[in-house]
């Protein structure tokens, strides 16, 4: 999901380093890559005057001609983290990176964009019962053998193991991967992964099926909760903006 | 600190500097007023850390505070390292400074430990300064009230924070809208817990899926959940309560905007519907206030007028509690932003020569 830059960075000015976010200034922290776009389409459509693609990610931080905006570009998991402590006053994320840590950010807007599933899955015919391997079929998760331990292999550990924790049936083992998840049950690391499912190509490459939603997801406009009740004005505005731009998608 | 083997904090000069002048005006504003120190036991039995009430386990509402850290005493039995002072305080007051013939007032100073989640940069080990009103007549309530919430925006305006705003809100007053649209007990706890965690777009879609079924005293209840959270200036809010038909609800939230309002403190203060703070032991105002430069709320607090009942004799209570780390990071967003380690630097010496005159 996430697409990691190798673009020659410009040395950041003395004027751009600020450690705290001041003022009218108005910061919003943007996820790298894949929401990125969609990202700044949404803000653009706001009203907001937003750099290009190629500006913010040789810059990673931009700020408008005219001082009164601030964008960040960070990992989306890491975006609640600059919403979280204010070092940006909004933020875009997609609702895994909300849910994987235990962020004490507002989440405003269901931006509409971003949307995929979070999926347990495993090789076909490996644990799906008859019937229940189809795509997009939720069916309940079956008893693995006795005496032996469920693996799970996924980016989201505390996700999988707040998933399985009311499944006092299955006894589970979670091993984080920070990436390519997929080949996983293939290489005989894990039984299932926990994993972001867009379109299934991924997971039907390496002959994975899915075999229960863990949750529906989609990119979300996050606040902090000081700068929410300070500078409630102009980030309603932009809450209510991006509000009615999702609802029309 | 993550580099040095200690668990807890230290200050560095820089830091107790500001500290130090933050407290001791926080002293003097309330000493002003009537208000006596005392000092809490670090250690404070496990009933004082987590509060049960009426058979499900809640806690304080502070992060963290639900996990306090537990230690073993040497005759084998627990205590934890407490998390939060209101309730070792309140419950010294009842048992011994109570029933007296005024109201007891008390301030403290200290350190209270919430564990936090590994990585999140935040120290588990937290300065707070407080006060706490305890057993004034019931009658007196609104009074005592405001006193409270004047102490606490003298007490932020002393120390030197000037861009900070005050949300108020009553206990009572959601589940009095969720009265007047008529929601469902189990609906009730789901739009809670999703306001609360400030998931305003779970809240958002619950909210969205209550049903009028025709009935236009509940699509006014409906109406104003729904807007809850556009609300911004007192006025609006209040306009929106009125016609919601649940008024009565913040009868005194609005006596005690008036009273602040007399007070030449008015712009301090807001209404503020969206504030549901996971405290559950508040049973009147609550409030949290913002400041520029920091991240988190500077202050809250609250009437508690339930709570101390559980420690022998009832007795209606508020209180406010400053976090101190909070104010030091908006202070120093005052200053220009800088962090300021060397202690030459910083500006303003008076605090500093009163602080030396007084301990």
């Amino acid at each position: 999901m996430e697409q990691v830059s190798v673009a020659q960075h410009a040395p950041v000015r003395e004027s751009e380093v600020a450690p705290l976010n001041l003022g009218n200034c108005l910061s919003i922290a943007l996820p790298k890559g894949r929401l990125l776009q969609p990202s700044l389409d949404a803000l653009a459509e706001a009203g907001l005057q937003v750099p290009s693609m190629d500006e913010i990610d040789r810059r990673l931080i931009y700020t408008t001609g005219d001082g009164s905006m601030r964008f960040i570009l960070a990992r989306p998991a890491d975006v609640p983290a600059y919403v979280e402590h204010g070092a940006a006053d909004l933020g875009i994320t997609g609702k895994d990176a909300l849910l994987e840590g235990d962020w004490g950010v507002c989440e405003l807007v269901d931006l509409g964009f971003g949307r995929c599933r979070l999926v347990v899955a495993a090789l076909q015919g490996a644990i799906a019962p008859d019937g229940c391997g189809s795509e997009g079929a939720v069916c309940k998760l079956p008893l693995p053998r006795s005496g032996h331990t469920l693996r799970v292999a996924t980016k989201f550990p505390a996700i999988a193991r707040r998933h399985f924790a009311p499944k006092r049936d299955l006894c589970v083992e979670i091993i984080k991967l920070n990436g390519a998840v997929e080949i996983a049950p293939i290489a005989g690391l894990s039984d299932v992964i926990v994993d972001i499912v867009d379109t299934g190509r991924t997971l039907a490459d390496n002959g994975l099926v899915p075999i229960e939603e863990v949750a529906q997801l989609s990119a979300r406009l996050i606040a902090n909760r000081a700068s929410l009740k300070l500078k409630s004005a102009v980030i309603h505005q932009i809450a209510s903006a991006l509000c009615d731009r999702s609802r029309s998608i | 600190m993550d580099n040095f083997p200690t668990w807890g904090r230290y200050y560095l000069p820089a830091d107790a500097l500001i500290r130090r002048h933050i407290e001791s005006s926080l002293a003097w504003t309330f000493e002003a007023r009537g208000y006596e120190e005392i000092v809490p036991p670090l250690l404070v039995g496990l009933d004082m850390a987590v509060l049960d009430s009426s058979g499900s386990t809640f806690t304080n509402g502070l992060a963290g505070a639900e996990k306090p850290y537990a230690v073993l005493a040497r005759d084998g039995s627990f205590f934890a390292l407490r998390s939060d002072m209101t309730v070792p305080v309140a419950a010294l007051a009842v048992r011994h400074l109570l029933p007296s013939e005024s109201p007891v007032r008390l301030y403290y100073s200290g350190s209270v430990f919430r564990p936090q989640k590994a990585g999140n940069g935040k120290p588990e080990e937290r300065r707070q300064f407080g006060a706490e009103l305890i057993g004034t007549d019931a009658a007196d309530s609104v009074k005592a009230d405001c006193e409270i919430l004047a102490m606490a925006a003298e007490g932020l305006i002393n120390t030197g924070v000037r861009d900070f705003c005050i949300g108020l809100s009553d206990a009572k007053l959601f589940l009095a809208m969720l009265d007047a649209a008529r929601v469902e007990d189990d609906a009730k706890d789901a739009i809670w817990s999703a306001l609360a965690s400030r998931d305003y777009v779970r809240y958002g879609e619950l909210v969205s899926s209550l049903d009028d079924g025709g009935d236009p005293q509940k699509a006014l209840g409906i109406d104003l959940l729904k807007r809850l959270l556009a609300l911004e200036s007192t006025e609006e809010s209040l306009d929106a309560l009125r016609r919601a038909g649940v008024c009565d609800a913040a009868s005194e939230l609005i006596r005690i905007l008036d009273v602040l309002e007399e007070r030449g403190l008015g712009k301090c203060f807001r209404l503020d519907l969206s504030i549901v703070r996971e405290f559950r032991y508040y049973t009147g105002v609550v409030f949290e206030g913002y400041a520029v430069g920091c991240a988190n709320a500077v202050i809250g607090g609250g009437r508690y007028d339930k709570l101390l009942a559980r420690f022998g004799s009832s007795a209606p209570a508020a209180g406010l509690a400053v976090d101190v780390d909070a104010v030091v990071s908006a202070l120093q967003a005052v200053e220009g932003g800088e962090r300021r380690w060397n202690r030459y630097l910083w500006p303003n010496t008076r605090p500093c020569a009163k602080v030396r005159s007084r301990h």
